[in-house]
């Protein structure tokens, strides 16, 4: 039986060779993957996202929960290739061209792993070149982040690009809001890593 | 001509340069640095105080867009202005053209001043700031295994290599002491140092109530201000 509770707590306080164990524990028991993800993981990091929008965690302790979380992923990766669960979707995911930040991108995609999304990281300071690799990866959405207001502006390119190419291109970062989304015309924002896995199914679902 | 100005104490040294040569009453009031970090919590201090103020021509912000704390501010009940640029790093080249000739390729590279030095920022403090805790402090509370993801986590690197820091140096302003503390940081973190001219020139148009539109946006009362999301404009009324 896993202590899915021992489990959430490993996550927020960033314990990953906690989390490791009693994945690895829960695994050689036989316990249902959607399980240890839904009932432990994913809730865990919403939760230390949640507390980071209120200004009640800090960007350390955010960092160290996302280790711990990408310590317990990288175990169950493996099973679920092997399982032939169906995957929600292939997204590529980058920091615009200028922009090196990459906390909020690495949890953007972690979440969206969670969620039982392919997902292709495609590091930071990315042009259209490199979200196009994306594409020919077989990304049929793209997650574009920057922290900067410097560094936003470059999403108005990207959306300009794929614009009638069969793809969609989400935004979000710090200084990014609905209205500039609306303004550029991408298909989507989000203001947090929750809400993005969020965004990308009503996508994916209306598509 | 009577102004108050709000500004951020990262401007501190210029600003009182400029504001005893300047012909205008000035009543100045530096907030603490570092607080773009939180930009919803500046706006809300910076609407506050704006709204309180009155017996003033004018509200002049020391301020640039700053990660979005000035977008949506309103002016009260005297007009306000600040000079249309990103950031601190913009005001302190002197204009836009200058900020972009250096920084367009790779606006996430870090830069210090007198300012960013004397009263610290995420890359001197090693305080309470969001992005600042400090190798040793992160260790006590982390342990080394966290302490390094979660400091290399916090200095982005590109191609393996942090970017290097570029000092800006205003002719005026005295700064042998706070450039030679960033380049010592700098050195300890492994990364390039540089230092650039600055110029007082925008502040002290600022201060003179010099304010070309293309250089300044002035909200008038009932207006605010919006991001652009540009490098022409960077912000407009709305």
């Amino acid at each position: 039986m896993t202590d899915f509770e021992a489990l959430r707590a490993a996550v927020i306080k960033g314990k990953r060779n906690d989390v490791a164990a009693i994945v690895q524990a829960a695994i050689d028991g036989g316990e249902d993957i959607n399980l240890i993800l839904d009932r432990g993981m994913i809730p865990a990091m919403r939760e230390i996202g949640d507390k980071f929008s209120r200004n009640e965690a800090y960007v350390p302790e955010l960092l160290i929960a996302a280790r711990a979380m990408q310590a317990g992923l990288a175990l169950l990766e493996p099973l679920i290739a092997a399982s032939g669960r169906k995957s929600m979707g292939k997204v590529a995911i980058g920091t615009v061209k200028g922009d090196l930040h990459d906390i909020g991108k690495n949890l953007v995609a972690i979440m969206l792993k969670g969620a039982g999304y392919d997902v292709i990281d495609l590091g930071v300071n990315c042009d259209i070149t490199k979200y196009e690799e994306g594409v020919k990866q077989g990304a049929t959405i793209i997650g574009c982040s920057s922290l900067l207001t410097t560094t936003m502006p470059y999403m108005k390119e990207v959306v300009a690009y794929f614009k009638d190419k069969g793809v969609k291109v989400v935004i979000g970062g710090a200084p990014v809001t609905q209205a500039y989304a609306d303004e550029i015309g991408a298909d989507g924002y989000s203001e947090d890593a929750n809400g993005a896995v969020k965004l990308i199914d009503s996508l994916l679902k209306t598509a | 001509m009577k102004y108050k100005v709000i500004s951020c104490n990262v401007f501190k040294r210029e600003i009182e340069y400029a504001a005893a040569r300047s012909p205008y009453s000035l009543e100045i009031e530096f907030l603490e640095l570092g607080e773009h970090a939180r930009p919803r919590e500046l706006r809300r201090k910076l609407q506050e105080r704006i709204d309180a103020i009155d017996g003033f021509d004018a509200v002049l912000l020391g301020y640039g867009l700053c990660g979005t704390a000035t977008d949506g501010l309103a002016a009260g009940k005297v007009p306000l202005v600040l000079p249309r640029s990103h950031d601190c790093c913009g005001i302190l080249l002197g204009s836009r053209k200058r900020f972009e000739e250096l920084f367009a390729d790779m606006p996430s590279s870090p830069f210090g001043s007198v300012g960013f030095v004397e009263h610290g920022d995420y890359y001197f403090s090693d305080g309470e700031m969001l992005f600042g805790d400090g190798y040793a402090a992160l260790v006590e509370q982390y342990g080394e295994d966290d302490a390094r993801y979660i400091w290399d986590a916090m200095h982005p690197k590109l191609d393996g290599r942090l970017q290097p820091i570029t000092f800006i140096a205003i002719p005026e302003i005295p700064c042998e002491e706070a450039m030679a503390r960033c380049r010592a940081r700098a050195d300890e973190e492994g990364r390039a140092f540089q230092v650039e001219t600055g110029s007082l020139r925008l502040i002290r148009g600022l201060l003179a109530g010099n304010w070309d539109e293309s250089e300044f946006l002035i909200v008038p009362p009932g207006r605010s201000v919006r991001q652009v999301g540009d490098w022409n404009e960077i912000i407009r009324l709305a």
